[in-house]
């Protein structure tokens, strides 16, 4: 069965279209408002989005979505309460293919088999587990996505070595997020040096799309973007704005706003 | 020996189902890098000579082993020994990987050092270090734990490292350990995580082991000197476990020599309040490394609690799970309030005021220890010494003298004095 990844990926490469990855914390700040943001943000642009599934330890999140994951954590969701927001969400949003992106204790503790199977039931396109290393088999992590039809996303960063880039090519499915710093998530102005030369050395391993996030926050970041990867991934900037409104109807505004002047500018 | 040790580096930093590199790829080649630069110092006489000269000069090992005769006679039973841990450089074992580290950072040309810390002994310890070797350094801690352990707080300021509290989760230990990681992502090309305890992603818990051995070593030949003879139980309490891996380590293959690693119970286990991973955790990856983990049934952690900071964690390093499942080592708690009964004796009978981390090891020797016959020999490594916790024993023991000399302090500070 063709992955909605794929034909989404294909469906801007023939457009010539950048495409745009947000980010919502399932939850956050609790499931009906986060239901109303995941709604907000297909209907803004956004291409494909991340679910990320609240955990107490996010070891790779800066303080906006570490503080998102806690929140949610404290208004109650559960792993539970998770799958069901997302078969809801896929039957809404049919357009917009949807990911989970978890800490692998979560899918660990759920069986990492029944969480990859729940995962697909559920409509999920695909897992992104920054803790899962290419060394380690994590219970089968890999065989159980590609069995259920998920595309195992990895991580690659301007650190990783030559010798990496190449392991974790091999194993990626769907697109590659490669990360535009050395660093955790966070909305920034610092910009990675080399980047160019990063994305080249990714390249010359992968035929696979790429997508490029971490510290993306700004219409000159995502046209720079544009330049060097497929996709463009807007991850703590949301919830900033989100956070940053007065009411619920002003910070979906903000959000709103913000994505479309994304999309205005990507060429 | 074979049987209770293996070579981590040639099963990826696996023991066993436990351990590991679950990292994020950001950090993956900086621990490739930590790696490959502590297998070369290992190999290098001349590291090792440095590393053991600043142990002799700077830290001043051989740290006693003392037989505590007041102590055994009291209890009628095992002659105790007490491993004198607390004597080093800084108050606690902490020093001992520490300089191990702090060698290796140097070696690696790194120019700062970051490190997280619960009681704020492994903070102490490397603001000492990064002092003493002309480091940058920052601290990073859990807001509750600053304020449980102001003391250390002042001396890693004044010792001129920068405190970070950490304002997230429980604020404790656990969310220092993330912080410490975060910050290490972000400033990898001139910065050495200096973990302080035998956990965390691989190679971390066999360097931290691997430094603290000469605890294990020193007992060994201490006591043979003092008795002709091996112990027959060796006894330390288990934070993430390098003061007990420490000690337990070089005598893992002498199936005579018993061992118990003793978690904080906390407020009782029943009471859910408690850190002993080993009595109601289950397993999980959390943190870096696959081990015993506090949780709920979705995989978060739990809050944690005991009397003593440096105890009170939810994860519990790699091989000691290991070395758990494989029944080497045996794993009790103690309470707060055995806890505080045994550092009571302890101070009364021999003089000795242990950290509260390591008087839940003396709880232990209080237990077993009159069960035992007077010709048998038991070692309690005492990790650290209590002064650091004088604001916590003297509030749990409810000393009103105390309270009065705080509140006239606050009041001479209010004054402007
Ligand atoms: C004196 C002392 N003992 C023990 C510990 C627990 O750590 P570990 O289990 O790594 O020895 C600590 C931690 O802060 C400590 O300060």
């Amino acid at each position: 069965m063709e992955n909605k990844i794929d034909r989404k990926l294909a469906g801007l490469k023939s457009s010539g279209t950048h495409g745009l990855m947000a980010h919502i914390v399932v939850g956050y700040p609790d499931l009906a408002r986060s239901e109303r943001l995941l709604d907000t943000l297909a209907d803004s642009g956004a291409d494909l989005i991340e679910l990320q599934v609240p955990f107490s330890d996010p070891l790779a999140d800066g303080p906006t979505i570490m503080t998102a994951n806690l929140k949610a954590l404290e208004a109650g969701v559960r792993v539970a309460d998770v799958f069901r927001f997302a078969e809801k969400a896929a039957g809404r949003l049919s357009g917009v293919p949807l990911l989970f992106m978890s800490y692998l204790n979560i899918p660990f503790n759920y069986g990492m088999e029944a969480f990859c199977r729940d995962s697909a039931a559920a409509g999920i396109c695909g897992l992104i587990v920054p803790d899962i290393p290419p060394e380690e088999t994590a219970e089968g992590y890999r065989g159980h996505c590609l069995d259920h039809g998920l595309h195992p996303v990895y991580i690659l960063s301007p650190s990783s070595t030559e010798q990496r880039v190449r392991l974790i090519a091999s194993l990626a499915g769907g697109f590659i997020y490669c990360t535009a710093m050395v660093g955790i998530t966070g909305a920034r102005d610092k910009q990675q040096a080399g980047l160019q030369d990063f994305i080249s050395r990714v390249r010359a391993h992968t035929g696979l799309p790429l997508a490029l996030g971490f510290g993306i926050s700004s219409r000159e970041h995502v046209l720079r973007a544009a330049g060097l990867a497929e996709v463009s991934v807007i991850g703590s900037k949301v919830i900033d704005l989100y956070n940053q409104g007065a009411s619920e109807e002003d910070s979906l505004g903000r959000v709103s706003g913000f994505l479309r002047s994304l999309r205005g500018s990507a060429p | 020996m074979k049987k209770y040790t293996l070579d981590s580096f040639s099963t990826g930093g696996h023991f066993g189902p436990y351990g590991g590199m679950y990292a994020p790829e950001m950090l993956v080649p900086a621990l490739q890098e930590l790696e490959a630069a502590y297998l070369e110092a290992r190999a290098d006489k001349g590291f090792q000579q440095e590393f053991e000269d600043l142990l002799r000069t700077y830290s001043g090992r051989p740290t006693p082993l003392y037989l505590g005769e007041n102590f055994s006679r009291r209890l009628g039973g095992a002659r105790v020994y007490f491993k004198q841990e607390g004597l080093g450089q800084t108050g606690s074992h902490k020093i001992n990987n520490v300089l191990g580290q702090a060698l290796l950072a140097r070696r690696m040309g790194k120019k700062r050092l970051i490190a997280e810390t619960g009681a704020g002994q492994h903070g102490l310890a490397t603001a000492t270090a990064a002092a003493r070797f002309g480091f940058e350094c920052e601290i990073f801690m859990g807001e509750v734990d600053m304020m449980r352990q102001r003391p250390n707080v002042f001396w890693m300021e004044q010792l001129g490292a920068t405190v970070t509290p950490v304002p997230y989760g429980t604020r404790t230990l656990k969310d220092a350990v993330n912080e410490s990681f975060k910050n290490w992502i972000e400033n990898l090309e001139d910065t050495h995580l200096l973990v302080g305890s035998a956990l965390s992603a691989h190679p971390y818990p066999t360097i931290v082991r691997d430094f603290q051995c000469v605890i294990g070593h020193e007992v060994r030949s201490q006591m043979m000197q003092a008795e002709g003879r091996l112990p027959d139980v060796l006894v330390a309490c288990v934070g993430g476990g390098s003061n007990s891996l420490g000690m337990f380590y070089p005598f893992l293959g002498d199936e005579q020599v018993e061992m118990i690693g003793v978690e904080a119970a906390g407020l009782g286990i029943g009471t859910g309040r408690h850190s002993a991973r080993f009595q109601g955790g289950r397993l999980g990856v959390i943190e870096g490394y696959k081990s015993y983990f506090l949780q709920d049934e979705d995989g978060q952690t739990l809050g944690t609690h005991s009397v003593a900071a440096g105890l009170d964690y939810p994860g519990i390093g790699p091989e000691h799970a290991w070395l758990h499942d494989l029944g080497r080592v045996k794993y009790t708690g103690a309470t707060d309030s055995e806890t505080l009964e045994a550092m009571k004796l302890l101070m009364r009978t021999e003089g000795l005021i242990p950290a509260l981390e390591s008087a839940h090891a003396v709880a232990e020797a209080v237990r077993r220890a009159p069960a035992m016959r007077p010709d048998q020999l038991m070692v309690v490594n005492l990790s650290g010494r209590g002064d650091k916790d004088i604001f916590i024993v003297a509030e749990a023991l409810g000393d009103r003298a105390w309270m009065e000399f705080l509140r006239s302090k606050v009041e001479a500070a209010d004054h402007g004095e």
